[in-house]
């Protein structure tokens, strides 16, 4: 298991589109992979989830990656959260 | 019989229609609880894992057209609803409502969903609002897949007649591509603005449209005959017989001179009456207008406003370089070897983009146009990478809004030098000569049009803006928009000025501003040395139609008397009274003597 906080750089945070993207990158990887903002906690497989943290700009975010693909699953999240999911901004 | 009642709203695509009212909720409540027996849970539950499946499947063909027909900006939000649906999360819940109440799936879906758009919309916060509307959204699909379908649409379908007026809250996107575009002949919207998804739809279906028209669903019944008056921004209910006639007399005209104008405006070059030539292109703001520029015979596109990339995602993503390039090289084939001006992102000022910039005490003098470029490097480097990667495809050019200095050109045409060589590293081919033009709009730019002309390729005078700058009149203030003059004698000089610039230069001149697109002024721009002109693609025929009336030698000797007088008025008067000879006299020279 690794785990890496990661900060929301876009300006509307885990919105639809962003919390869709998110479900698409996670779920290329067989591992599982749970966020935890301020407390609350979501399956980053699950975009219902994810808007349910209400997680907006600046939010830090603890990203935990578990299974056989962990190391390229977490690279990929924080690659797609570091572009600020290909947003504006 | 009802009152009849006039109601204001904001025209957001021309045109009039005169039909019934359909009216539709985007909130339909229409799902009774009903108590299930014991045994019946089980196959409720399979009922909708069934539905939901069903669902997936229509949202993912919807996405797919999309895509297809207006390109892949608008299909995420499509695709992020199908995750909905195929989520766990949001499905556990129903089921376990259904099992643990022993309800109808209908209701279960109805009480879920409204329990968790609750707390996002408790959180009173604009973005979180629309999450709530996206949640709305899936579960009336997945409502609709259920058979829970005594809505709008059936409606829509055992309506007899074809003259369907659509009455709305608000059409969300999934609303807006299902209007049945034979039945329907406009639209009229409770919220909304003109660059919501709705507006942009209905100008590229060509239906007259208004939208934010307050008091609209309180107003309006299933029924009523409505007159929708997208050029005035009024509807309409139970409008008085001679209302009625009145609009049925404009239906009938507009139609009438559509398609006359259409077939004349088909045929090849247009010249005046003594022979000069002229072109008439399109102003567009989306890919699928392309169908229009070809079919209103259009000579290529004059100016292509490539912030609704941008903007008709609901302000919130740019698309990726490949989206754009894709997106451009379409446009490029589709028209070749007609041009295609393109010009880059001009957001800011009132356009839009307030999530993007933040608040301004004064935006139109703010960031925006090519100073929101050079402040968002990365925003407009990928725009120009993909811009070159698809210039092979046809005739490109290339167009930079709200420049103000010779400065501001240079740096662009330096980033283009780079990104250009970035694209042949990469191993692509990339043409040289990619023409680079300048938007005049700013005073600054139109009194040094001169120093300007030859640092680029061509100049694009952007007429609306020019005027606003200029008279110092910002023409949605009712206040002072009588103040707002084209003919103004500041502005005919700024025009002579950058007219005469150009000429020197040896660069090609366009107007792009609402001005082309005024018979009057038209004749008055060709007098005063204008060749090349642009607007709304509609408009295009009837320009052209102007232009064959008129002679050159008649348009150039009304501009000089226009030029020499002292006001507004005296141009306007001037104009007016010129018209009539002036067509007569180019009348009386097409006929061989």
């Amino acid at each position: 298991m690794i785990e890496e906080t990661l900060t929301l750089k876009n300006r509307l945070g885990l919105h639809v589109r962003a919390a869709a993207k998110l479900v698409q990158t996670a779920s290329a990887f067989e591992s599982r992979v749970t966020l935890n903002a301020e407390g609350s906690e979501a399956d980053g497989k699950s975009i219902l989830g994810l808007l349910q943290l209400l997680a907006g700009k600046g939010t830090p975010i603890l990203v935990r990656v578990e299974g056989s693909d962990e190391g390229a699953a977490l690279d990929a999240i924080r690659t797609l959260i570091d572009r600020r999911f290909d947003e504006a901004d | 019989m009802k009152r009849s009642l006039s109601l204001k709203g904001l025209p957001v695509s021309p045109g009039v229609a005169v039909g019934q009212a359909v009216l539709w909720m985007s909130r339909e409540d229409s799902s009774p609880r009903r108590t299930l027996e014991r045994d019946e849970v089980e196959r409720e539950i399979e009922r909708l894992r069934r539905a939901a499946l069903d669902a997936v499947a229509e949202i993912e063909a919807t996405a797919e057209e999309v895509r297809l027909r207006l390109g892949p900006e608008y299909a995420s939000i499509f695709m992020a609803h199908a995750m909905f649906l195929k989520d766990r999360a949001f499905l556990a819940p129903i089921e376990k409502r259904i099992a643990s109440d022993r309800v109808n799936a209908e209701w279960a879906v109805t009480a879920t969903t409204d329990a968790l758009t609750a707390r996002f919309r408790q959180l009173a916060h604009e973005e979180l609002a629309q999450r709530a509307a996206d949640i709305d959204d899936v579960a009336r699909v997945l409502k609709k897949h259920l058979g829970d379908d005594a809505g709008a649409a059936e409606r829509l379908a055992q309506l007899d007649g074809d003259s369907i007026v659509l009455i709305a809250d608000e059409l969300t996107p999934s609303d807006a591509v299902r209007i049945p575009r034979d039945r329907v002949v406009a639209f009229a919207t409770e919220r909304g603005g003109r660059t919501s998804h709705a507006a942009i739809l209905a100008r590229s279906f060509g239906l007259p449209a208004v939208v934010a028209v307050p008091r609209l669903l309180a107003s309006i019944r299933d029924g009523d005959r409505v007159i929708v008056d997208g050029r005035d921004g009024v509807v309409w209910r139970e409008p008085s017989d001679d209302v009625l006639i009145l609009f049925r007399e404009r239906v009938e005209t507009e139609a009438r001179r559509e398609r006359s104008l259409k077939e004349l405006s088909i045929h090849g070059i247009t010249r005046t009456a003594d022979g000069e030539e002229v072109a008439v292109r399109a102003n567009i703001e989306l890919a699928s207008e392309v169908k229009d520029v070809v079919e209103y015979g259009a000579d290529g596109v004059g100016l292509f406003r490539s912030e609704f990339l941008y903007l008709s995602t609901g302000d919130v993503e740019f698309p990726s370089e490949e989206e754009q390039a894709k997106i451009y090289r379409d446009v490029l084939t589709r028209l070749a070897p007609r041009p295609v001006v393109i010009r880059t992102y001009d957001l800011g000022g009132k356009k839009g983009a307030r999530q993007l910039i933040g608040d301004e005490a004064n935006p139109v003098l703010g960031l925006r146009g090519v100073r929101l470029c050079f402040k968002r490097p990365e925003m407009f480097r990928t725009q120009l990478m993909a811009l070159l990667s698809a210039a092979e495809a046809g005739d490109l050019r290339i167009l930079v809004p709200m420049v103000g200095s010779v400065e501001e050109m240079r740096r662009v045409r330096a980033l283009l030098d780079e990104v250009r060589d970035e694209l042949r590293d990469r191993g692509q081919t990339v043409p040289d000569n990619v023409p680079l033009g300048a938007m005049i709009e700013v005073p600054s730019a139109a009194v040094t049009a001169d120093l300007i002309a030859p640092e680029v390729d061509f100049l694009a005078l952007g007429t609306n803006d020019l005027i606003q700058y200029t008279l110092a009149v910002d023409r949605a203030n009712e206040t002072v928009s009588e103040l707002f003059r084209p003919q103004h004698p500041a502005i005919l000089r700024l025009i002579r000025m950058v007219i005469e610039a150009a000429r020197s230069a040896g660069k090609p001149l366009s107007v792009c501003g609402e001005m082309a697109a005024d018979p009057l002024l038209f004749i008055l721009l060709m007098g005063m040395g204008i060749r090349e002109f642009s607007m709304g693609p509609r408009t295009v025929p009837m320009m052209k139609e102007v232009a064959r009336g008129v002679a050159l030698a008649d348009a150039t000797r009304v501009a000089k008397a226009a030029l020499s007088l002292s006001t507004a008025d005296e141009v306007a008067d001037l104009l007016a009274q010129e018209l009539d000879a002036i067509w007569g006299s180019a009348r009386r020279r097409e006929v061989p003597a």
